[in-house]
């Protein structure tokens, strides 16, 4: 890909009321750096499951899609995700695309936030808890 | 002698108790049974006031509370109080019968306080032809039982230790040891006879000097002063061969409770566990970060990526593959309008110069495809670097995320093993008691050194031993060739070999008795008190190994390697029973002493199996040839349960006391007055009666009899 990301510019966000709880173990100086990848976490689970969760009105900015540049297999991995539901056309829409993977991540954080976050040792449960396709 | 009878008016509540004792070799045991506040303790007292006086009593209880009496006796009444005990005595000649009345009055005051008039003691010897009444009865008995050995004729189970217990001074435990066994062996008195003989001896040896002359009665001075230089030198010997003993033995133990304590183990060698364990820890902290941020790393991995969205990204990429099947990525239409603008020739050989109105219609169409490829050309990037990322990311997550759990369980294991060492060690390391070990260490040096002193001390008598004696036989020599030269008497010549000969003979007994038959008395203690503990006693496993008396008179209770046991914390309760039991039996059968066993409640503390060998070793009939004795002993109902049939096979004899202060609580029946006293039937321990019959003697399965209550 050469250029430009058609993602810099657009926010990644997540539902206000999962944010406290996702920061307390993630983000800088916590068990996991980056914030963005508690929502790839959520994400994934959430796609895992086949769940999304309405966007709510009230979200919180943690990052914008410039973070994707530290991983940019993740943007494949985002264009595949969208392209498989809801075609090709949807690339030429970076904020769809976005959004369509933040509902999958509401639904992913919420889950995480529920099941492991209050455990002694939240990486141990995360890794526990997650289902594999074939668990 | 065996005690045939016993008879007690009102001494404490044993208003009028009588009771027949057990003489028959055969069946040697007299059951009394009794519970507590049944009148067992006052009819020791009984028997020992009877048998000595106000005296023994004292030696038992405190003087000021001493009072014969009932307590409820109403006061300003006299209370007439008598004992009577009749004997049989059997030697070579026959058996004869003694009967010894000690009676006295007292009047109890107002304020509990009692006076006592003085006490009459009589001794008949009971004949067909009458009773004929002995002079000097104190003098009798103490040829039979004596005062001072009233420990081992008359005990009871909590006194029963006190010939071993380290409660009691080593000193005071020896000398009790000491008087028991010098007594009942005859030492005493063979020591009393050699010191009259020497004196004898010495008398006749002045005599004959006297006789003879100047230079031999100077001689014989001379040697006099010699020998008592080395009497007392032997004394002085003996006195610090004892205390060289009780230092040794106080080491010994000191040295155990130095050992128990760095038997938890040395304190620079659990100092250094614990850094070791603290150091481990640390490593695997560190192992357990590594750990945790592999777990991280999967958990924000592509592979988990792959793994847990791996449907629908293959799904986007089936999707990319059919869109290139297509032929609508990637898209070359435009490279291709380009080239042929450029070249000015259209692929079907129109002219596309400039101008040409065919190059217009390309350079339309050109523009149109333009659009359509911003999005295919990104579908085309997509479906590369999608194939390119599939085709590098085959990493394994399940298996990944396997290791690292597994590794993660087995440093947790590492943690909380290394973890509990480490509780364990600083625990270990809490319990050695720094000051402690110091002062046993300085204690152990102190008596290092008293040990040397002691040593030195010996040594330096040996040396002046050896002088003296050289001294003394040179004295001898000497006193030998003044007699040849003078003039003694025939007569006292020989008065005086046979005092030589009789000392001679008497000091050789004594070293008999001092020697082998102590010997004798150490095996049969040792024989006895394994019979009745029973337990492994082999020299590799067994907990008590041996027992024995020592040469300065204590009774050993040895362990393994040769260490000696404490009694008071490493013998049990029921072992230090057997162990003063057997140690009383052995005694009595080596000494020959026909004498009663009477113990008070011996049972208590012994159970089971042990308590069956204990009954069963203490009233085992004399084989032929062995000593005949007679023992009684006062058990509870408690005491009896376990051992009824040992007890119906070695009775002779049975009474069993009650205490009317017991009914209605206790006894059944009521046959008391408004005094409480006791009283005792004829039921054995299988029997129950109108008189001694308790609420749960029928659950004991005892048959009722008929006594007659007056």
């Amino acid at each position: 890909m050469s250029g430009m990301s058609p993602y810099a510019s657009v926010e990644l966000t997540m539902p206000a009321d999962l944010h406290p709880k996702i920061s307390q173990f993630f983000g800088p100086g916590k068990p996991v750096a980056r914030m963005i990848d508690a929502w790839w976490l959520g994400l994934c689970i959430g796609v895992k499951h086949g769940q999304k969760r309405q966007r709510s009105d009230e979200v919180r900015k943690f990052a914008d899609g410039t973070i994707f540049a530290s991983d940019d297999w993740r943007i494949v991995h985002l264009e595949l995700l969208a392209v498989a539901e809801k075609g090709e056309a949807i690339l030429a829409q970076p904020r769809e695309v976005i959004r369509l993977a933040s509902s999958y991540a509401d639904y992913g954080l919420e889950w995480v936030a529920e099941r492991c976050l209050g455990a002694n040792e939240p990486i141990l449960a995360l890794l526990s808890a997650i289902e594999l396709p074939s668990d | 002698m065996k005690i045939q009878r016993i008879r007690v008016h009102n001494f404490k509540l044993l208003k009028d108790i009588d009771i027949q004792l057990s003489i028959d070799p055969a069946k040697p045991l007299t059951v009394i049974r009794a519970e507590n506040g049944s009148g067992k303790t006052s009819l020791h007292y009984a028997i020992i006031w009877g048998l000595y006086g106000m005296d023994a009593l004292k030696s038992i209880a405190s003087p000021a509370d001493i009072r014969l009496s009932s307590k409820a006796a109403p006061s300003g009444s006299p209370v007439f109080i008598e004992v009577v005990l009749d004997f049989q005595i059997t030697d070579e000649a026959g058996t004869e019968r003694y009967q010894l009345t000690r009676h006295v009055q007292e009047t109890p005051q107002v304020a509990g306080s009692v006076v006592r008039g003085r006490e009459g003691v009589k001794l008949s010897k009971l004949t067909a032809a009458g009773d004929k009444e002995l002079d000097q009865p104190e003098s009798w008995l103490e040829q039979w039982l004596p005062k001072r050995l009233v420990d081992i004729f008359f005990t009871n189970g909590d006194d029963v230790q006190k010939f071993i217990t380290g409660k009691q001074e080593a000193r005071v435990r020896q000398e009790k040891v000491h008087l028991a066994i010098e007594s009942l062996l005859g030492i005493r008195q063979l020591r009393t006879a050699v010191v009259d003989i020497e004196t004898v001896q010495s008398g006749l040896d002045r005599k004959a000097a006297r006789d003879a002359g100047g230079k031999l009665e100077k001689v014989t001075g001379e040697l006099e002063r010699l020998e008592l230089a080395l009497k007392e030198i032997d004394e002085e010997y003996e006195k610090h061969t004892v205390r060289l003993g009780n230092i040794e033995k106080n080491h010994i133990r000191k040295t155990r409770d130095l050992e128990a304590i760095r038997g938890i183990g040395d304190l620079d060698a659990i100092n250094q566990e614990i850094q070791s364990l603290k150091g481990d820890l640390a490593s695997i902290e560190g192992y357990q970060k590594k750990n945790l941020a592999t777990m991280t790393g999967l958990l924000r991995s592509e592979a988990l990526s792959w793994t847990l969205s791996g449907t629908p990204l293959m799904t986007g990429l089936a999707r990319l593959d059919e869109l290139k099947d297509l032929r609508k990525i990637p898209k070359t239409s435009t490279q291709i309008l380009e080239d042929r603008l450029e070249l000015g020739i259209c692929i079907c050989g129109e002219n596309l110069d400039p101008g040409s109105p065919h190059r217009d219609e390309v350079a339309k169409l050109l523009a149109e495809q333009q659009d359509r490829d911003a999005i295919a050309e990104r579908l085309t990037d997509l479906r590369y670097r999608a194939r390119a990322l599939r085709s590098v990311n085959q990493q394994d997550f399940a298996g990944a995320r396997a290791d690292a759990l597994g590794e993660f369980a087995k440093l947790a294991d590492s943690v909380r093993s290394k973890t509990t060492a480490l509780q364990a060690a600083k625990e270990r390391r809490a319990l050695i008691d720094d000051t402690r070990v110091r002062e046993l260490a300085e204690e152990l040096t102190e008596l290092d050194r008293k040990k040397g002193d002691v040593n030195f001390k010996l040594g330096n008598l040996d040396a002046r031993r050896l002088t003296v004696q050289y001294d003394c036989d040179k004295k001898r020599e000497e006193k030998r060739n003044a007699e040849r030269n003078a003039d003694i008497s025939r007569d006292l010549a020989i008065r005086r070999d046979v005092g030589l000969d009789l000392l001679n003979l008497a000091k050789a007994v004594q070293n008999q008795l001092e020697g082998p038959y102590v010997q004798r008395v150490s095996e049969r203690l040792d024989r006895m008190f394994k019979d009745i503990i029973g337990a492994d006693n082999s020299d590799t496993t067994g907990v008590i190994t041996s027992t024995s008396i020592s040469s300065s008179f204590d009774i050993v209770v040895s362990s393994q390697h040769g260490n000696s046991l404490d009694p008071d914390f490493e013998v049990n309760g029921a072992s230090q029973r057997a162990l003063t039991l057997a140690f009383v039996w052995s005694l009595m059968e080596v000494a020959g002493t026909v004498a009663p066993r009477f113990i008070d409640t011996p049972l208590g503390m012994v159970s089971g199996t042990t308590k069956e060998r204990m009954v069963e070793a203490i009233t085992r009939p004399p084989a032929p040839g062995e000593t005949p004795y007679q023992v009684v002993l006062l058990l509870t109902r408690s005491e009896i349960a376990g051992v009824e049939d040992i007890l119906d096979e070695r009775a002779g004899a049975f009474s069993t006391l009650s205490s009317s202060q017991h009914h209605p609580l206790d006894l059944v029946h009521k046959w008391g007055g408004l005094e409480p006293y006791s009283r005792n039937c004829g039921c054995s321990h299988r029997e129950q009666c109108n008189v001694c019959a308790r609420r749960h003697d029928n659950d004991l399965g005892l048959r009722f009899r008929e006594e007659s209550v007056a």
